[in-house]
């Protein structure tokens, strides 16, 4: 199983520990990730804001880098995910756009769309729930799923926009707890939060407060800006909602390493704002599968 | 036939832009589901449900000066209800370009919108520090010391890059801007 990785501007910088994680869990499942040689950033928002063309073309940039590769790509930011799948479906159905688009690039050009997926979707799809080596099952974690907006939207997607299912399963297969939770693809706020703050750590403030009130210990995500906001910017919601949620926000990718038996360096747990350390100690019980 | 002035209710035609919008929204029912999905409501001048509206009757400067599109957090829960497939969320992404282009525009989340991407222009890929720098320089200096806090905590943990991250072909991507009209500063 060999994939070409899209790691994006984040996992670089502010979702460190969600690149390390996900790549020794790959390596671990046996899926090969070949890094898009000299990726540019998708442009995100921002470039379909001023332009939508420019948005494709940036897009399509890397897309005709992934398709020399001949691979599927696999893009763990969501942003990035939707963006450039996106892209990859529109200029596959629009000729003559494909043609336009074309035209703004210097290098390769796009001639086929490669499918643009998530790592879930491929965690749970292509190598199979049954098939995930859990040596130290998560019992005694109850784990709200945050799948955010874009891992599942716009709809056409690997999963279910309104009650998504694929982190859950997975959380079941590590030995978890996955809590009822009703605000699992509830928007964060994350894609205008330098703008509008305010409003985003409102939104923030509900998903954390729903997600203490379905029991959950702590919450998984598969996202840098849910991540962000809901570990990074934690103590300013607690603080501005006068509430305290003292909850550790983990990258599904961790929770999956701590479980697999991955080495804890690679995990990254200590770049977490909200310290895991405690919630690990006391409440996994760590038996041995 | 003098009704027929009272029922027009826009004052002009549509401009281009706007006429292709209003295709895509044609088939808008009113049912106001988007809105109701929408999380950010609160914050925005007209509905998203208003803005169909609003399109579909040629009420053009409202819609380009409205918040609305700018609070939009792009989350797709609206496209992803409407009974009808309209795509409201790219439709809300297409307001802001045209809203840019026709010289309306909230000074704030422009600013921010144009540092990324002059960002994104120059070394091909994003570092968060600069856009953190540039935006609250132009914008409020004074918010960059209510980020001092984050900043720090994500400086011990490691989450923030200082030297960009160049690629080799930024040129190519230089050129991607510059052939692409009205894309970048
Ligand atoms: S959900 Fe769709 S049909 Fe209903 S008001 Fe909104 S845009 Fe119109
Ligand atoms: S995409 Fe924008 S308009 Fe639609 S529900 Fe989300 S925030 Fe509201």
């Amino acid at each position: 199983m060999k994939y070409a990785y899209y790691p994006g501007c984040s996992l670089g910088a502010a979702a460190r520990e969600y690149d390390s994680s996900l790549r020794a869990v790959c390596q671990r499942l046996g899926i090969e990730l070949a890094e898009i040689e000299d990726w540019n950033c998708c442009g995100a928002t921002p470039a379909t804001t001023l332009d939508p063309l420019l948005s494709l073309a940036l897009a399509a940039r890397d897309l005709a880098t992934v398709e020399r590769q001949g691979l599927a790509m696999m893009a763990p930011c969501p942003g990035c995910y939707k963006n450039l799948r996106k892209a990859s479906l529109s200029l596959a159905k629009d000729e003559e756009l494909r043609q336009r688009v074309n035209e703004t690039l210097g290098g390769a050009k796009l001639q086929r769309s490669p499918e643009v997926r998530h790592p879930l979707d491929i965690i749970v799809n292509d190598v199979g729930l049954d098939n995930i080596p859990v040596e130290k099952p998560l019992q005694g974690l109850k784990v709200a799923c945050y799948y955010g907006c874009a891992i599942t939207r716009p709809r056409g997607g690997f999963d279910n926009p309104e009650n998504p299912q694929s982190m859950d399963r997975l959380m079941e297969t590590l030995g978890a707890e996955a809590v009822p939770f009703p605000y699992k693809t509830k928007c964060c706020g994350g894609a205008v939060f330098l703008p509008r703050e305010e409003l985003a750590l409102e939104l923030t403030a509900k998903i954390l407060a729903k997600a203490k009130a379905s029991g959950a210990n702590c919450v998984a995500v598969g996202c840098p800006l849910c991540h962000l906001l809901l570990d990074m910017y934690q103590f300013k919601v607690e603080a501005r909602a006068g509430m305290t949620f003292n909850l550790p926000i983990l990258y599904f990718s961790q929770l999956m390493g701590l479980a697999m038996g991955v080495d804890e360096k690679e995990l990254g747990l200590e770049r977490l704002a909200v310290s895991p350390a405690s919630l690990l100690r006391e409440e996994w019980t760590q038996a041995t599968a | 036939m003098a009704d027929q002035k009272i029922l027009r209710l826009g004052e002009k035609a549509p401009s281009e832009e706007m006429a292709a919008l209003k295709e895509t929204v044609a088939s808008c029912m009113q049912c106001g589901t988007c809105s109701a999905s929408c999380p950010v409501t609160r914050a925005m001048d007209y509905t998203p449900r208003e803005i169909m509206r609003l399109i579909m009757t040629d009420m053009e400067e409202a819609v380009l000066g409205s918040q609305t599109m700018w609070v939009c957090a792009s989350c797709y829960s609206c496209a992803a209800r409407c009974p009808r497939d309209i795509e409201i969320t790219d439709l809300m992404l297409r307001l802001r370009s045209i809203a840019i282009k026709k010289g309306y525009q909230p000074r704030a989340d422009v600013a921010f919108y144009r540092h990324f991407m002059s960002i994104v222009r120059r070394y091909g890929r994003m570092l968060e520090p600069e856009l953190m720098i540039r935006y609250g320089l132009t914008t409020n200096p004074l918010k960059l010391l209510g980020m001092a806090p984050i900043g720090l905590t994500m400086l011990r943990r490691g989450k923030l890059a200082f030297k960009p991250d160049l690629i080799k072909g930024r040129r190519e991507v230089r050129e991607i801007f510059d052939r692409v009209e009205g894309g970048g500063e």
